[in-house]
C-alpha cells in the first residue's frame, strides 16, 4: 500500500484541530450505516465493513460491523440521516458506546481514462454523551492503481488488472486508512495522549491515493 | 536512474512513515465483504476459517499480540447464527475478558440468541 502524500507540512497541530477528542478520551466506537448520497449502490456497504478495522489500527474498540447491523436493524435506525442530529444518549445507555461515527458518501464515480475512482466522503464523530462532534474531515479522493503509468493507451492494455485492484471495497479501505491517519490515537495505542503536537491534516482536502 | 532514485525515495519514505500494524487481520475485510454479497454456504466457511486464523495468529503478529478489538465477538456471532450455540456463546465471552468495554454490546447480542 502506498500514499502520495499531498501538502506534506501541516499547519495546525491534533490538539487544536481535535480538542473534544482528547478532552472526551472515547474508547469504544459504534459505527452508523453510511449516509449513501452518491450514485453508486455498493458504496454503503463498502464502507459500512471496512470502518471498523482503521479504527481499531487507531487504538479504539470499534464494535463490529455485523453486531451494529443487527442493532441498527432492530431498531429501525438504518437511515443514519435521520439520526445525525438526535441526542446520542441512547447509543451509551444500550450499548455502552463512547462515541458514533458518521460518514456521508457525496459521490463515488469512476474516471475510465485513468482508470480509477473518485469519491467524495464525509466523516464525523460524535460524543454519545456529549453530542459534540469530536472529529470531523472531508475529502476527494481519487484512488488509483500504482500500475498507472500516466499513458491513457498504455494503460487501456492492463486495464483487466486494474480493474480488479480498484474494487469496492479497497476503494473504501484506502479512503478510511488515508482519512484517519491524522485521527489522535485512542487507548490500546502506544501514543495514546501523547501525539497532540504531531500535525493534523487538513479538514477539507483532496489528494490521490495509489494502491 | 531517475525513476530507480524515485522507486529508492518512495520505498524511503514508506519505511519511515507507514506504521507497523497494532493487529493481524488476515483477510478479514474480504471475507466479510465477500460473505456479505453472497451469503453462502462456502462465503460462510471462509469467513469462519478467517476468524479462526486471526485468533490462532495474533499473539505472534502485529505489535500488540492480541485478538482484535471486535474479532471473538463477530466470530461468536457468526457461530450463534450458525446454529453452533455454546461455542458461539464462549467467544462471546472470550471478547468481554479480553475487552471489557464490550460488556454492553455483548449482552445486548446475547440477549437476541436467548
Amino acid at each position: 500500500m502506498a500514499f502520495l502524500i499531498i501538502g506534506c507540512s501541516p499547519k495546525i497541530d491534533r490538539l487544536t484541530a481535535y480538542p473534544n477528542l482528547y478532552n472526551e478520551k472515547p474508547l469504544s466506537i459504534i459505527v452508523m450505516p453510511p449516509i449513501n448520497l452518491s450514485t453508486k449502490v455498493g458504496a454503503k456497504t463498502s464502507f459500512y465493513n471496512t470502518l471498523t478495522m482503521p479504527l481499531a489500527e487507531s487504538g479504539y474498540y470499534a464494535f463490529p460491523a455485523s453486531i451494529s447491523m443487527l442493532f441498527w436493524k432492530e431498531q429501525s435506525a438504518y437511515d443514519a440521516e435521520l439520526l445525525i442530529d438526535k441526542p446520542m444518549g441512547v447509543l451509551n445507555e444500550m450499548l455502552g458506546a463512547d462515541a458514533v461515527l458518521f460518514t456521508t458518501i457525496h459521490s463515488w464515480r469512476k474516471v475510465a481514462l485513468t482508470s480509477s475512482v473518485e469519491v467524495e466522503i464525509e466523516y464525523l464523530l460524535k460524543g454519545a454523551l456529549s453530542d459534540d462532534v469530536l472529529y470531523q474531515r472531508k475529502g476527494l479522493l481519487t484512488v488509483q492503481s500504482s500500475s498507472n503509468s500516466g499513458s491513457a493507451l498504455a494503460d487501456l492494455a492492463t486495464n483487466v488488472i486494474k480493474t480488479a485492484l480498484t474494487k469496492e471495497v479497497d476503494v473504501a479501505q484506502k479512503c478510511n486508512e488515508y482519512t484517519f491517519q491524522d485521527m489522535p490515537r485512542g487507548k490500546y495505542s502506544p501514543l495514546f495522549g501523547k501525539d497532540g503536537t504531531s500535525g493534523a491534516g487538513k479538514k477539507e482536502f483532496s489528494v490521490t491515493v495509489t494502491q | 536512474m531517475k525513476k530507480h532514485f524515485l522507486a529508492l525515495l518512495t520505498i524511503c519514505l514508506l519505511a519511515s512513515c507507514a506504521p507497523q500494524q497494532m493487529y493481524y487481520w488476515g483477510d478479514y475485510n474480504k471475507a466479510v465483504y465477500d460473505h456479505q454479497k453472497e451469503q453462502t454456504e462456502s462465503s460462510k466457511k471462509v469467513l469462519l476459517k478467517t476468524f479462526e486464523e486471526i485468533i490462532s495468529k495474533s499473539k505472534k503478529k502485529a505489535t500488540r499480540k492480541r485478538v482484535p478489538p471486535g474479532i471473538y465477538a463477530d466470530y461468536g456471532f457468526h457461530l450463534l447464527q450458525d446454529g453452533q450455540l455454546e461455542k458461539g456463546m464462549r467467544m462471546l465471552e472470550k471478547e468481554k475478558e479480553l475487552y471489557p468495554e464490550s460488556e454492553q454490546m455483548v449482552n445486548y447480542l446475547m440477549s437476541q440468541f436467548k
